[in-house]
């Protein structure tokens, strides 16, 4: 059943003072199942991300349509959580009225919406940081706080930009697990933007390859790898094999584009 | 010392103290040591003097309460006029192009050049005196409250959208409290302006006030209470710094960490 699907949707930017208008995006047609874990990777500036924001709703598409479980989508909505690679909890609010953030705007009770926070705190792991404030945060709790405040509004998908893409190495690995763990058990459905090809194997159960500027998707693989997946899985033969293959891919992509 | 390098808060107390006691030492070396005329400037015991007689023989303590009140009375009365037409300048760009460039204008407007006027139009009663202040500070109050609630991150704004935040709660939730520890601020800043407004407007056609006073002792040739009237507002603009410090820190715990 398709939850999601991208219709020819595609992106020019106006010219700047006397420029070319540029094309950041070719028409682009992609169908996300339910439940789906689909990982777009592409070299940065590809568009991927433009793609994203256009389902977010934080862009408009210049071509093509956005239907979400068939009703078109115009704008930004509490159905389509979005995480970003920048660090974007609000410094004012403690995690816990973070978290609760779009549940306040949903009319949601005070006590009930403390609930639904401090049991998504307590499901990315910081039960014990409810009442501190995102700077007293490192960046990995930054983006798990960001996380759960996405799904405590129980979006239709999630949408993630590159959110582990400012943190260190170690922690990247773990907050992988950690959403992979996460849409393990509660089976969202799940797109998520990255040019790193180990984290996209790693998470998603499809690889959608884009090409360079503009973009356009080159290919779409499936990931056959078993649930759950331990980290130790990025040593297997199945594994190599796929970032092999992307490998090649994405190289063609960055030398194509000029780098 | 090293650049940036943090000192601990015993001996920032200490400098801060030590600047003012070489401030009354330069100054007790320049009149007791007969360099300056005491016609031109008292010594700091003849100030302490005058000071004190001023406070127990002539009800000094009048002026001064009468000079907070007209410096709160016309800041409050600014704040609530700019607050508003701020917020809505920072936050809706249309209305930011309709009045940012008569504020500009207004801004430059000198408060102290309107006093003819406002005697004319409001007499040398007390409307007169909140007048200046608020004329002095409400432009200045605006733009700044306009620029603090307008600088917010773009992405934080997108990620409250994300959220299903409606346009009206992106003010209410995102921009105003992000713009709050800074409009505290600004109102520190400008307060700090209208101490000066005050005593500008009490120096003309005024019968009570700290800037009465300091007209009064000039006809008299008095430089000890001028000195004293002139330290009293800086003691005054002192606390009311530290009680905004203060405040602020409490209101906005998050802002200073």
């Amino acid at each position: 059943m398709s939850k999601l699907s991208i219709d020819n949707v595609g992106k020019i930017f106006p010219a700047q003072r006397g420029g070319q208008p540029t094309r950041a995006l070719m028409p682009t047609s992609l169908t996300v199942g339910d439940n789906d874990f689909i990982t777009i990777l592409g070299p940065s500036g590809c568009g991927k991300s433009t793609l994203l924001r256009i389902i977010g709703g934080l862009e408009t598409a210049s071509e093509g349509r956005i239907l979400l479980d068939g009703s078109a989508v115009s704008g930004p909505g509490a159905d389509r959580g979005f995480v970003f690679q920048s660090y974007t909890l609000f410094p004012w609010l403690t995690v816990a009225q973070n978290i609760a953030f779009g549940l306040r705007e949903k009319g949601v009770a005070e006590r009930e919406r403390l609930d639904i926070a401090r049991n998504w705190a307590d499901r990315v792991g910081l039960s014990s940081f409810v009442d501190h404030y995102p700077k007293q945060l490192s960046g990995g709790m930054q983006q798990r706080t960001a996380i759960a405040r996405a799904l405590a509004n129980d979006p239709k998908i999630l949408l993630l930009d590159e959110p582990f893409g400012a943190l260190d190495n170690q922690t990247r690995s773990l907050m992988q697990e950690m959403l992979l763990g996460i849409w393990e058990r509660e089976r969202k459905t799940v797109l998520f933007v990255t040019h790193d090809i180990e984290e996209a194997i790693f998470v998603g159960s499809r690889v959608v390859v884009m090409s360079a500027r503009p973009g356009r998707i080159k290919a779409d693989i499936a990931v056959e790898l078993p649930h759950p997946r331990p980290y130790t899985i990025k040593t297997s033969p199945e594994f190599v094999a796929l970032k092999e293959r992307l490998v090649e891919e994405i190289r063609a992509e960055v030398m194509a584009s000029g780098h | 010392m090293k650049p940036l390098q943090p000192i601990s808060a015993p001996s920032r107390i200490a400098y801060g103290i030590a600047f003012f006691a070489l401030f009354v030492a330069l100054w007790s070396v320049a009149t007791f040591g007969g360099y300056v005329q005491k016609l031109f400037l008292a010594d700091p015991l003849t100030m302490v003097g005058e000071g004190y007689s001023l406070l127990v023989q002539y009800g000094f303590a009048f002026d001064i309460g009468m000079t907070i009140w007209r410096v709160l009375g016309g800041f409050v009365l600014a704040v609530i006029v700019a607050l508003p037409l701020g917020i809505m300048m920072g936050a809706y760009k249309p209305i930011e192009a309709f009045l940012e460039p008569f504020v500009s204008f207004a801004r430059y407007l000198p408060a102290s050049a309107f006093i003819p006027l406002l005697i004319l139009w409001a007499g040398i009663g007390e409307a007169q005196k909140l007048l200046v202040i608020f004329i002095g500070s409400v432009f200045q109050l605006i733009l700044m409250i306009a620029v603090a609630v307008g600088s917010i991150r773009r992405d934080l704004v997108d990620a409250a959208y994300t959220l299903g935040a409606t346009d009206t709660s992106v003010v209410r939730r995102v921009l105003l409290p992000n713009a709050a520890p800074d409009i505290a601020e600004i109102f520190r800043l400008v307060l700090g302006w209208a101490w000066t407004y005050v005593i500008v407007a009490e120096l003309i056609g005024s019968s009570s006030g700290i800037g009465h006073m300091i007209t009064d002792s000039q006809a008299l040739l008095n430089t000890g209470q001028i000195i004293f009237g002139i330290i009293v507002i800086g003691l005054i603009g002192l606390v009311s710094d530290f009680l905004f410090k203060a405040v602020n820190q409490r209101l906005f715990p998050w802002a200073k960490l």
